[in-house]
């Protein structure tokens, strides 16, 4: 054997993991886009639904509070955009030629994916802790506020798949508005559930469209949960954030296995 | 030297496109080794097979005796790459970067300290160690490329068009980093289409046109391999130019261009040298200017690769 200098073996994959995931952190926290951009956006809501529409929704929702029944939804819709920062990170470090180079060095791609993951939903809490935060400043009163922490866990459950689902896009793909397709999905399809009241007060086709949607069920779930309610919509709700989950991992899985597969 | 890289009947195949044909290269341990070849030539895909990032086709490349495939694990442990582009992350500083590096290769907080530390001071990234990436200057973003490249004290470094996009003082001021790291023992593989930095660099080059080895070994003996050596005087006019060329016993020729000018190839043979040598001072009084020209890089490229 040559006389050559040799790195140290590599020991356990947890150092990297946390160092993984606090660069990427810091990375979300040193860009106002996948950070404040969120926020902003569902204050923003948040404020003009509430403004426009407090008085006339609670004329027809038997008492609930209009922000309360809003907020799920306004929560949804940051968590769609918020999460996707995974998937935006990791095509940074695909486009660049880093996340090569990280592999080089360390022997495997899965601890550097690791870490936007964890990563954005890192910047999911915040931004959920934000808007909840805000929406208590414009008069939300919640039944319980062990029901908002599952409400918010519920949330954050479904950022982990949206932000599985935009990380294989963007190793699958390697192009920006690929990785941004499942943020503009979720949020498209969070307008088709009962925005503005309960699915069974919509009329025609959006009544249809809500009810074969899952983000409905997600959307009363959290609803049922920070009202304290019959936990009615839950089956559906919870099985379709598993399955999204699901599929993120295994998209993830397939994204990899074609990536090693065309080396 | 003993061969640090050695790759055998190398093929790559994207779909149709052959990127490489039935490749061999032998890079010598302690060598500078540039690899020279036109756009689409298979430099970057022979680099990437090499640093493990691509599988070959067919054939195999043997990184320190450890096979790139079947060995990768050990092979990687040899290699530092700093890739075409600045591989880096932007909103990272210098000192976060180069920490990362030793995380991911499983350096020990102290050793990662201490290899920080040094790769600062050896690339003088002192004043920049809490600036982001994103704000260097390319010439300071390469060096922290190739400080990254040298974390884990690598015995090669493969760096794919290393000065590419740099002004002419930071290249050269990065020139004279890769020949001081080279003679502190580390090997060198530089993809480049720059014929300048290859002359100035290299020990051993190979030049590819369309994923074959068309010629390979040192720059002298590429040049002579295209061409030998010129000898041009210039006389003090026409006339004398015609009646140097005529009684020339070593074979200078007129140049068509240039009536007052006479040329001569001279052959690698000292005799020959000699005796064009002595013509020449015996007609010292009517030369007013003398000139030998060794061929060129860009003689050798033209000639083999852009053939």
């Amino acid at each position: 054997m040559l006389p050559l200098a040799v790195a140290p073996p590599r020991r356990s994959p947890a150092p990297v993991v946390l160092a993984a995931i606090r660069r990427s952190t810091r990375a979300v926290l040193r860009t106002p886009a996948l950070l404040v951009a969120p926020v902003a956006q569902s204050l923003f809501f948040l404020l003009v639904y509430a403004g426009q529409l407090d008085a006339v929704g609670g004329t027809y929702l038997d008492g609930t509070s209009f922000i309360a029944f809003l907020l799920p939804l306004i929560l949804l819709t940051g968590v769609a955009t918020g999460a996707g920062a995974a998937g935006t990170l990791v095509l940074g470090d695909i486009t660049s030629g880093y996340l090569d180079r990280l592999r080089l060095a360390h022997g495997s791609t899965t601890p550097f994916l690791v870490g936007p993951v964890v990563a954005a939903l890192i910047a999911v809490v915040l931004q959920m802790a934000v808007t909840v935060a805000g929406a208590a400043l414009i008069g939300y009163r919640p039944a319980s506020w062990p029901g908002v922490a599952g409400m918010l866990l519920l949330m954050l459950a479904l950022g982990l798949g949206v932000a599985l689902l935009s990380m294989a896009l963007a190793i699958r793909s390697a192009s920006a508005p690929a990785t941004n397709l499942v943020t503009l999905a979720v949020f498209g399809l969070s307008f088709f559930t009962g925005v503005f009241a309960p699915v069974d007060q919509l009329a025609g086709w959006m009544r249809v469209i809500a009810t074969v949607n899952p983000l409905t069920y997600i959307v009363d779930t959290a609803r049922q949960l920070g009202g304290g309610t019959s936990l009615t919509a839950a089956p559906v709700g919870v099985a379709a954030i598993v399955t999204l989950a699901v599929a993120g991992t295994a998209a993830c899985a397939l994204a990899l296995h074609h990536a090693r597969k065309n080396r | 030297m003993t061969p640090l890289v050695l790759a055998t009947a190398l093929t790559k195949t994207y779909g149709t496109h052959d990127a490489l044909r039935a490749l061999d290269v032998t890079v010598a341990q302690g060598s500078r080794f540039v690899v020279l070849g036109h756009n689409g030539a298979g430099k970057s895909t022979l680099l990437e097979i090499i640093a493990t990032l691509r599988t070959p086709t067919s054939g195999s490349v043997r990184v320190g005796g450890f096979d790139t495939v079947t060995q990768a694990r050990d092979a990687r442990r040899l290699i530092g790459l700093a890739p075409q582009s600045n591989a880096l992350d932007p909103l990272a500083s210098p000192t976060e970067v180069l920490d990362f590096q030793g995380v991911a290769l499983g350096l020990g907080r102290r050793r990662r300290a201490r290899r920080t530390r040094e790769l600062v001071d050896l690339f003088g990234l002192g004043e920049h160690r809490s600036a982001r990436v994103a704000k260097l200057s390319g010439g300071t973003r390469r060096k922290l490329d190739l400080a990254v490249a040298l974390v884990a004290e690598p015995a090669v470094v493969i760096l794919d068009e290393p000065t590419t996009g740099l002004d002419p003082l930071a290249r050269i001021d990065f020139w004279t980093e890769l020949t001081r790291l080279n003679q502190a023992g580390t090997s060198l593989l530089i993809s480049t289409q720059d014929l300048h930095e290859a002359d100035v660099l290299a020990t051993d080059i190979a030049v590819l046109r369309e994923g074959r080895v068309v010629a390979q070994g040192p720059p002298a003996s590429l040049k002579q391999r295209v061409g030998a050596r010129t000898l041009t005087l210039d006389l003090s006019g026409a006339a004398a130019a015609a009646a140097f060329a005529a009684a020339s016993e070593a074979g200078f020729r007129a140049d068509p261009d240039r009536p007052d000018r006479v040329r001569l190839s001279v052959p690698d043979d000292p005799r020959a040298l000699a005796k064009a040598l002595t013509e020449a001072g015996d007609a010292a009084a009517e030369i007013t200017r003398l000139h030998l020209a060794e061929p060129s890089l860009d003689d050798v490229f033209v000639a083999l690769a852009a053939r």
